[in-house]
């Protein structure tokens, strides 16, 4: 059994929030549920370092995609390549 | 995933140059919101992959308004999807002197007769300008149609090196080779 990741998600997208060095984030095939999954999307809002986000095949729905959203509204990220293939 | 919620987000996106939306069961609806989004005089994006959804022909009829206002899309991967003729014809219509596309997939799309809409595309590839790779793997082209449609659109077409696809090499590759990059 796989161990449930979301409490350090948590504390991951909230570090990634403060812009940081990290540049590429590979989220795919992931199994997270939506509710920490929007909270994940939410956190990072504020972050505009990262210039690539993989989340190939994470069942992305609507409302996480809501949430995803608000970062790529941010007119001043940096995102160069965004993978929301499978979803 | 809603592909029109995607599209009013990234409209005022001047960072994303490449986006994968493969296999995402789109078919029409979004893509109107979508299009507005690559039809925007600023869109960054160089290459967008669609492949394996199921857009109709409603949706590649959306899809054909983007071609002539884009300026920025080199590659576009539209392999696997449930349009036919139909509705490649407008979008095939539009591939002229103005699209800017360098790279484009329709391969595997079954529905697709080279008595119709591809017949479309090589008048469009006669004007073309930009076209120098096209992905016609899995589709039924036949002698008839090489020899009375695509081989008189090379002579004309400057730009077009690769045609991928089950093709009897003698009927077009001369044309392809004489074709020169700049």
């Amino acid at each position: 059994m796989l161990p449930d990741i979301s409490p350090s998600l948590e504390i991951l997208s909230e570090a990634l929030s403060e812009n940081t060095k990290l540049e590429v984030l590979i989220m795919r095939e992931n199994k997270l549920k939506w509710i920490p999954y929007c909270a994940f999307w939410e956190n990072l809002r504020p972050n505009t370092t990262l210039k690539k986000i993989n989340v190939n095949k994470t069942d992305l729905s609507d409302r996480v995609l809501e949430k995803l959203c608000f970062l790529l509204e941010n007119p001043n990220i940096s995102l160069v390549e965004l993978d929301l293939g499978r979803n | 995933m809603g592909l029109a919620q995607l599209g009013t987000a990234l409209c005022n996106n001047r960072s994303i140059k490449f986006l994968n939306l493969s296999q995402n069961n789109f078919r029409d609806i979004g893509l109107r919101n979508f299009v507005q989004y690559l039809s925007g005089p600023d869109c960054p994006l160089v290459e967008l992959s669609l492949m394996g959804n199921k857009i109709n022909n409603d949706g590649m009829k959306f899809l054909a308004d983007f071609l002539r206002p884009n300026t920025s899309l080199k590659m576009l991967d539209l392999s696997r999807n449930a349009f036919s003729d139909i509705g490649f014809m407008q979008f095939a219509s539009e591939m002229g002197s103005t699209c800017s596309l360098a790279y484009l997939d329709i391969s595997k799309n079954k529905e697709l007769d080279d008595e119709g809409s591809l017949v479309m595309m090589t008048k469009a590839l006669a004007l073309n300008r930009n076209l120098t790779t096209l992905d016609l793997s899995g589709l039924r082209i036949r002698k008839p149609f090489l020899k009375n449609h695509f081989e008189p659109a090379l002579k004309t077409n400057c730009t077009l090196k690769y045609v991928i696809g089950k093709i009897p090499p003698d009927l077009i590759d001369s044309e392809l080779k004489t074709n020169i990059l700049i």
